[in-house]
Order: structure tokens, then C-alpha cells, then sequence
């Protein structure tokens, strides 16, 4: 198993390192650069284009280079000293502008994946155990609505809800006296009493779809012989369901983890912007458009290395939880 | 062998002592298209020691009479009549008691400390009958941790010993595999060990050699037999192969369509059947050499016709579209109740009519 993980890490430097150039490459794909929509910009709010300032940008970051020259720069930054390069935008290093959002993006988008398997789960169990019954039937009307409403209709509905019936603003994930403050014992609780509308907005649809995987891959178990076996041994009902249909059910979710992660960071994207949440999805929108192209690379570079590893985790973690998967070649 | 054996002395069995009496049990299956009638009133008695084999074609309900003895019939399917009494052989702990299983609560103590506790069973699909992400070790302790009163560690011993009983080589070494690691005839045989696990009184087999080999099949069935003069216990032995039966079983109870139509004891099937149904059954046995009049090999006979279809029962005796002797006013009006010729053999149909 050791030998296995490690194989895999070997194999996945290659394959970043061809992601890097891709994803490089892309940013670079659209006409013009950070300096040409800046000018555009600056233009359009009737500011004067200074010739001089935009050569002194396109010095300090070597927009004039052959693109080999760039990413060169750029990847050895990243390699030697950590250095993500400088967002054109925020006229910020992009390491310093991404952590904080990276890591308010992972509590969100963890707990609201946790919550919802939490959710999904036993409710699953039971459709599928009670299949056709009125709680079945209900479970399924909800996990319907739930997967066709898009997340970010409603947080709308919810934001309305919240400010016309109850006169709050539900918005942000924290209050106005923390957004800028630094962490502290106090902004963290602020936090947790805020983080609750988007969480629960972003676990709806995964809550939804989560109960209909449970379900249909609980009821192509439930009559395998193996759990007739069990039955026959004698073991108890619920204990048999959980013991062994429902464990073998659960694997398919082991899979999902290799692209839950990068999701993590990409998927809530609508919904932060209705709710303006401090998270990545905005961010990584705006760098896009306004090609910003550290921030946007790192941001590339990122979800496809989360991509990779989660994909070694579903991996490493199936072989684990599933005897019949073979490591060897 | 000390380990699997301290339960109930094999020595002292009284085969003329009933175990399980059946009575007119009707096990219906509610489906949406209707109601599907998988047993129509099934009588049949088991002794102590005894073994029987429960024949039919496929559908004729072999498998739910099994399932129902051990209440375990599957959704939407539902014991509607009948008795399933169930003599418990009495152990240290508590006197014999009869237990209609028909009656009790399929999810309750009772039925759960009976199934693989006194009556165990073994499956027809060995590839698909363990669980694919549990050890063998594993799901064998847990059956005997249900039913035996010891610790872990003697529960592995016993099915370590258990294991060596069924001829698994490296029994040891098999209790940390899993079911994929192992062939079919490793897993049916681990299956016997599981069932046979905790010392029950009766073992149904539904089918255990179907999926195998030939020569697969021959060496379960002559371990079957060994282990049944080992431990004593009766045998309810389902299958649709006749070899099998002529082989292994006491006594025949023939099924059609969820009725019993004959049962006696082996010889008197096979030498002298009196249904046309279990003529027909044992005419479409290919034979070595069987040669027609002319000298030719001759043709093997089938059952003329097919099943029918579970929501349209024929009116009558279930059999009489297929039957070659079917007196039409008679058996397409009225189904036969069993009667009793001599020799205890029983046989439903007007042919034997006083």
C-alpha cells in the first residue's frame, strides 16, 4: 500500500508539471493582457492612460517576455521561495490575497459537505428500506425540489425571506465591526453565527442528491444474497442493513471524494456572489475576466493539484475500505 | 473436533421424532400486477436425523417454502396460513420448546436466536451468498458470537476448527481472506462451516451445488453427508436434480406450482411414482445407453409445455394442461386433495380416486 501511494506521488509530478503549462497557456489564450483591459479600464472611467506607468507594469512583470520566459519566472517563484507571483488587480502577492479565502472556502464547503452526508445518509437508508412508503415518497418530492433548485435562486429567496419577514441581513460571514478586523476568539464566533445560512444553502442540492445516490445504490444491495445470508444468520435487522448493504452502498462516495475537493473551492461560486461571501469562487470569476494572470494561474494550478490528490485519496481510500480492489499492476 | 462438538450429543438422535411439521402453509406474495400464490397449502414433516429432498422445476416454490421455514420471506411476500412447528432441541440453558415459526415475528428474539442458531442455511450462489468486504473469519465468528455463549477468541477457535472440518486447507490462513480470494467450491464450503457453525438441528440447503462443477459438486455433497453423520442434524435438501436426490435423501417431497403432488421415500419415487408429474420429472432424466425399440438412442423427453404463468393458475389440478393423463370434466375442474396409499405414500391426484 506504502509503495503504492508513493508510485502514485512519483507519477503525479509529471502530470502537474503539465498542468502548470496548460493552465499557463490558457490564461495566456485570449487576446490582449492584465495591462490592455486595465488600460481599457482606466479609459472608460475617463482617467488618463499613463504610457510611462503601463511600461513601468509591463516591465515588473515581464509582460513583454515570450510566454516560456513567463511561466519560467513564474514556476521557479512558486518552487524556490513559495512565491505565487503578484495579483496585477490587487497589486498583492497572490499567496497573501488567497489563504484567508482558501481557508474560510474549505470550513464552509466541508461542513456543508459533512452536514449533508450526515443528512443524506441515514435518510437514504431509510427510503430505501422503506421504499415506497409516504416518507419515501416525501424524501424523494424534497431531494427533487432540492437538485432542481440552483443554489443560488435560493439564497435570493432566502436573502428576501430574511430581510422583508425577519429584517435581517443574512448576507457575509461575518458583521460589518469583523470583516476587516484580524482573527480573534470573537471574530471566530461571529463567523460560526453566520456561516449557517450558506452552509445550509450549499448542503441543500448536495443533501438532495446524496439521499438519491444512497438510495438507488442501497437498493441494488438490499437483495444481493450476501444480505440474505446475514438474515439467515440470525443478525438483527437494523444492525444486518448497516453492517453490510449500507457498506457496500458507501463506496461509490469514496470515489466522489477526488473531484468534492476541488469543488470545494470552485463550486460555490454562484452562491458566494449572491451572498457576497469572502470566499475563492468570486475571486477566481474576477481574475478570469480580468485577466489577472498569477492570481487566475494559481487558482488553476490549484484545483487541478486538488484534483490529482483527491483523486489518490478516493483511491487509496476505496483500496481501504473495498478488499476486492487490487493494488498491483 | 472437541470445540464444534460439545453442544448436543449426534449419538442419541430418535429419527422417528418429529423436528419440523409443516401444515397447509400458504405463503402468498402481494405484487402490484396481483397476487402471486407461491405455496398453496404445503404439508411435509421432517425427523430428526433425516434427510429430504424438496423437488421441483424452477417456481414451483422449493426456494419460499425454505425461506418461509426460516421466516425470512421477502417483501412483498407473507405467510398467510398454515403452521411451521418447529420442535427446539432443548440445550443447558432452557427445556425444548415448539415453535410455530409461521407465527412469531420475523424480526423478533426468538425468530433471530432460532435462524442460524437451530436452523441454518445454505445458499445456492456461493460467489454472491458472503459478503464481498468482510473477512470469512469475520462473518463466521459473528454467527457463532450470536448463538454461542464465548468469547471472541474461542469463537475463533471453533471456527478455525470448523473450517478444517469442511477440508479448507490452511484454515488459518482462510479466516483473514475475503470471499473473491477463495473459488466456488472454497466458498460453498465455507458456507457449510458458517451453517453448520453453531450445531443446528436442521440445515436447509437450497440448491449448494448448482453453481459448481461437477466435480466440485460430488465432493460437497459426499462432505454434506459426512458432516450429517458428525453432527446429527436433519436436512432439507432443495434441488431440481434428481442425481442429487437419489444420492443424498431419505425421503422426496415432490412440489408443483406450490403444492405438494407426492412425497414418499426415496426407492418408492424412483421405483414406483404415482403422480404423472414425478414420471414426467423422471423421464426427462438423460440415462447412459437408453436405447428405443429400434435400437436407436432415443430422444430425451421433456415436460411437454411450460410453467404457467404464477397470476393465471389453471382452474382444477395445476398440472392438468401439461398432464398426458388428464381426464378433462374432471381435472380441469377440481384439484385432488393428497391421498395416502400404502406405504405412506402420499399423492395428489384423481388417478388414486377410491
Amino acid at each position: 500500500m506504502l509503495l503504492y501511494i508513493i508510485r502514485r506521488i512519483l507519477f503525479m509530478i509529471p502530470t502537474l508539471a503539465a498542468i502548470s503549462i496548460l493552465s499557463f497557456a490558457i490564461i495566456q489564450l485570449p487576446p490582449g493582457d492584465f495591462l490592455t483591459s486595465y488600460a481599457a479600464q482606466l479609459a472608460q472611467e475617463g482617467d488618463l492612460v499613463d504610457e510611462e506607468e503601463l511600461e513601468a507594469l509591463a516591465q515588473r512583470y515581464g509582460l513583454g517576455q515570450p510566454i516560456y520566459v513567463q511561466y519560467w519566472k513564474w514556476i521557479k517563484g512558486i518552487a524556490t521561495k513559495g512565491d505565487w507571483g503578484q495579483s496585477m488587480e490587487w497589486q498583492k502577492p497572490v499567496a497573501e490575497l488567497i489563504w484567508e479565502r482558501l481557508a474560510l472556502t474549505v470550513v464552509l464547503s466541508m461542513s456543508a459537505l459533512l452536514v449533508s452526508w450526515f443528512i443524506a445518509i441515514p435518510i437514504g437508508v431509510y427510503s430505501a428500506t422503506n421504499q415506497y412508503s409516504i416518507l419515501d415518497y416525501s424524501m424523494t418530492a424534497f431531494s427533487f425540489i432540492g437538485l432542481g433548485v440552483p443554489g443560488f435562486l435560493l439564497a435570493l429567496i432566502i436573502l428576501y425571506l430574511a430581510h422583508s419577514q425577519l429584517n435581517m441581513n443574512v448576507g457575509g460571514l461575518f458583521s460589518e465591526e469583523y470583516m476587516l478586523a484580524p482573527w480573534s476568539w470573537a471574530k471566530i464566533m461571529d463567523m460560526l453565527a453566520h456561516i449557517w445560512v450558506p452552509m445550509f444553502i450549499v448542503a441543500v442540492s448536495s443533501t438532495a442528491g446524496n439521499i438519491r445516490i444512497t438510495r438507488a445504490n442501497l437498493l441494488d444491495e438490499l437483495n444481493k444474497p450476501y444480505v440474505e445470508t446475514a438474515r439467515a444468520k440470525g443478525v438483527k435487522e437494523t444492525k444486518l442493513i448497516w453492517k453490510y448493504p449500507v457498506r457496500v452502498a458507501m463506496n461509490p462516495f469514496f470515489s466522489t471524494v477526488g473531484w468534492s475537493l476541488a469543488s470545494l473551492i470552485s463550486g460555490t461560486t454562484l452562491v458566494a456572489m449572491v451572498l457576497s461571501l469572502q470566499t475563492t469562487g468570486p475571486m477566481l470569476l474576477r481574475s478570469l475576466t480580468a485577466q489577472d494572470m498569477y492570481l487566475a494561474g494559481t487558482f488553476l494550478f490549484m484545483l487541478s493539484t486538488l484534483t490529482i490528490i483527491g483523486t489518490l485519496i478516493s483511491d487509496v481510500l476505496l483500496a481501504i475500505v473495498d478488499p476486492r480492489i487490487r493494488l498491483e499492476q | 473436533m472437541d470445540q464444534a462438538s460439545n453442544g448436543h450429543a449426534p449419538t442419541s438422535i430418535d429419527t422417528d421424532e418429529a423436528l419440523l411439521e409443516i401444515r397447509d402453509l400458504k405463503t402468498h406474495f402481494f405484487m402490484d400486477q396481483g397476487v402471486v400464490h407461491a405455496l398453496e397449502g404445503v404439508d411435509f414433516t421432517v425427523n430428526r436425523g433425516q434427510t429430504i429432498g424438496l423437488v421441483g422445476e424452477s417456481g414451483c416454490g422449493k426456494s419460499v417454502t425454505a425461506r418461509s421455514i426460516l421466516s425470512i420471506v421477502p417483501s412483498p411476500g407473507r405467510i398467510v396460513q398454515g403452521e411451521i412447528l418447529f420442535h427446539r432441541t432443548p440445550t443447558a440453558d432452557r427445556p425444548g420448546e415448539t415453535v410455530d415459526m409461521a407465527q412469531i415475528d420475523p424480526k423478533g428474539s426468538l425468530a433471530r436466536s432460532i435462524r442460524g442458531g437451530d436452523i441454518s442455511m445454505v445458499f445456492q450462489e456461493p460467489m454472491t451468498s458472503l459478503s464481498p468486504v468482510h473477512t470469512i473469519g469475520a462473518q463466521i465468528i459473528e454467527a457463532i458470537s450470536l448463538h454461542r455463549d464465548c468469547s471472541q477468541e474461542e469463537a475463533t477457535e471453533i471456527t478455525v476448527e470448523m473450517l478444517r472440518r469442511v477440508n479448507l486447507p490452511q484454515p488459518e490462513g482462510v479466516l483473514k481472506r475475503y470471499p473473491h480470494e477463495l473459488s466456488g467450491g472454497m466458498r460453498q464450503r465455507v458456507m457449510i462451516a458458517m451453517a453448520l457453525s453453531c450445531q443446528p438441528s436442521l440445515l436447509i440447503a437450497d440448491e449448494p451445488t448448482t453453481a459448481l462443477d461437477v466435480t466440485t459438486q460430488a465432493q460437497i455433497l459426499a462432505l454434506m453427508q459426512e458432516l450429517q453423520e458428525e453432527f446429527g442434524m436433519a436436512i432439507i435438501f432443495i434441488t431440481h436434480d434428481l442425481g442429487v436426490i437419489a444420492q443424498m435423501v431419505d425421503y422426496v417431497v415432490v412440489m408443483y406450482l406450490g403444492e405438494v403432488v407426492e412425497m414418499a421415500d426415496v426407492n418408492s419415487i424412483f421405483y414406483d411414482p404415482k403422480h404423472p408429474y414425478t414420471r414426467s420429472l423422471l423421464h426427462s432424466i438423460p440415462k447412459l445407453g437408453r436405447k428405443s425399440v429400434e435400437g436407436l438412442t432415443s430422444r430425451l423427453t421433456a415436460i411437454h409445455g411450460v410453467v404457467p404463468d404464477p397470476y393465471s393458475i389453471p382452474k382444477g389440478c395445476p398440472y392438468h394442461p401439461r398432464c398426458h393423463d388428464a381426464v378433462r370434466g374432471v381435472c380441469d375442474t377440481d384439484n385432488p386433495t393428497l391421498h395416502t396409499l400404502p406405504g405412506d405414500h402420499k399423492v395428489r391426484c384423481v388417478l388414486y380416486d377410491d
